[in-house]
């Protein structure tokens, strides 16, 4: 009798020692798994914002839409409470949870020797509304024009019969979309994806950053 | 007594299988999800390829040529085929000199995927690999247009051999799984309820682009 009172204590406290291990497991997996949701709310909005860019939305609408997104999980940090636009997209210290950058490629893909353009001066000759832009394939055969496109010039990439539509090279838009405030709530498997940066001494949980950034060619305002 | 021998280990060995078991249902779940994030970034870079290139499509007008490209990427991951014009097979995809950016569909095809590939390709890349090989293949090819007629429409296929890397100590299980997406886009010009229209483009028509796959 004494022996098995004493088993059976013996066995409570293997669970216990291994009920710890299953229990972070799981919690690992849940968290992981909120986050991975996050994470793909987060690259489909950027895909989403990356595509109205590219088709002329401009900025302020851009924020708009951004604010209209819903991503699960983010901005639940207390950090971000006091903030006014606590959501997005208010840059500053403390910022916005959720933050849009855009930058504008000058006929170009973001790399050496690519360098960016102001928005105002965007390529936009397939526009209907904007200025028309002057990049006429018979004097540039290589394909390379003069930017921003001359003002007045006619807008060729219209379909005509004569006049075949440009093949100008474009700007080139990025977009990204960065996410602060998804929490990993797990001990030990949240310095796997917080550090130090993200762990302000002011707020009771650290949060994770996630983003995503598209490019995608300017096709000036077709909508 | 002999109760006494066999269950002190008793907690252990449940712990021990249930243990496996979840651990292989983990390990089964990272691959399975290593699937569908790599599918769904190719299919971002696929999309905003097919839709940069066909703006350069045969339909938009005749191809620029230049100088061989100095990215091999350019060579070997388009195909070249002009319905418009089959006589006259250009060599593979060239860019035009001088030109930082691109003025042919292939190429533009290519430029816009390797800019949106960073994720994919991370993930694309597994220990079978030689380090410096890069996994994913491009195709770019413009195709005949697949419901609208006198439309120009382009096609980009990405693929690439991603790593099981759980399921690969299983037997039977390859050590790799392979992945493939496809986007189309389509040129035309814009109907009245801003869609694409087929048939013949009108005079001074605005043309968009627009997915079709």
């Amino acid at each position: 009798m004494v022996l098995r009172s004493r088993q059976r204590s013996q066995s409570i406290v293997e669970f216990g020692i291994i009920a710890i291990l299953f229990t972070l497991l799981l919690f690992g997996i849940a968290d992981f798994g909120l986050l991975l949701n996050d994470w793909l709310s987060v690259s489909s909005g950027a895909r989403q914002l990356g595509r109205d860019a590219a088709v002329g939305v401009t900025f302020p609408n851009i924020v708009q839409e951004a604010r209209a997104l819903n991503i699960p999980g983010v901005s639940g940090d207390p950090y971000f409470s006091g903030i006014p636009d606590a959501y997005c997209c208010s840059v500053g210290t403390p910022g916005s949870a959720l933050q849009v950058n855009i930058t504008f490629y000058n006929q170009c893909t973001p790399g050496p020797g690519c360098s960016t353009v102001n928005p105002a001066q965007l390529d936009n000759r397939y526009s209907s509304n904007g200025t028309p832009g002057g990049c006429d394939r018979t004097t540039q055969p290589t394909g390379v024009c003069p930017h921003p496109a001359a003002p007045g010039a006619p807008n060729n990439c219209v379909a005509s019969p004569t006049v075949p539509p440009t093949l100008c090279p474009g700007d080139t838009v990025v977009v990204s979309l960065t996410a602060a405030g998804a929490q990993v709530i797990t001990p030990l498997v949240r310095p796997f994806f917080t550090n130090s940066s993200t762990c302000r001494s002011n707020s009771a949980h650290c949060y994770v950053t996630l983003s995503s950034s598209v490019t995608m060619r300017f096709e000036g305002d077709t909508l | 007594m002999r109760r006494a021998r066999r269950q002190p280990a008793q907690t252990y060995v449940i712990a021990a299988l249930g243990m496996v078991a979840m651990l292989g249902a983990v390990s089964m779940v990272i691959d399975a999800g290593v699937y569908f994030v790599l599918q769904r970034q190719l299919q971002n870079a696929a999309d905003a390829a097919a839709l940069d290139a066909v703006w350069f499509s045969p339909a938009c007008g005749p191809i620029a040529f230049g100088n061989p490209p100095s990215d091999p990427w350019l060579k070997a991951g388009c195909q070249s085929q002009y319905p418009n014009n089959p006589a006259s097979t250009p060599p593979e995809c060239k860019v035009a000199p001088n030109a930082l950016y691109n003025s042919n569909p292939c190429s533009a095809a290519v430029y816009t995927t390797k800019a949106n590939w960073a994720a994919a390709l991370s993930l694309c890349q597994g220990p079978n690999l030689p380090t410096g090989t890069i996994p994913i293949t491009i195709t770019a090819a413009p195709s005949q247009a697949l419901n609208l007629p006198s439309v120009g429409t382009y096609v980009v296929t990405l693929a690439c051999d991603a790593p099981h890397w759980f399921a690969r100590v299983l037997p039977g299980v390859n050590l790799t799984m392979h992945i493939s997406v496809s986007s189309a886009a389509a040129l035309g010009p814009l109907g009245p309820n801003g869609q694409l229209v087929g048939g013949p483009p009108p005079a001074n028509t605005r043309l968009v682009a627009r997915l079709v796959l």
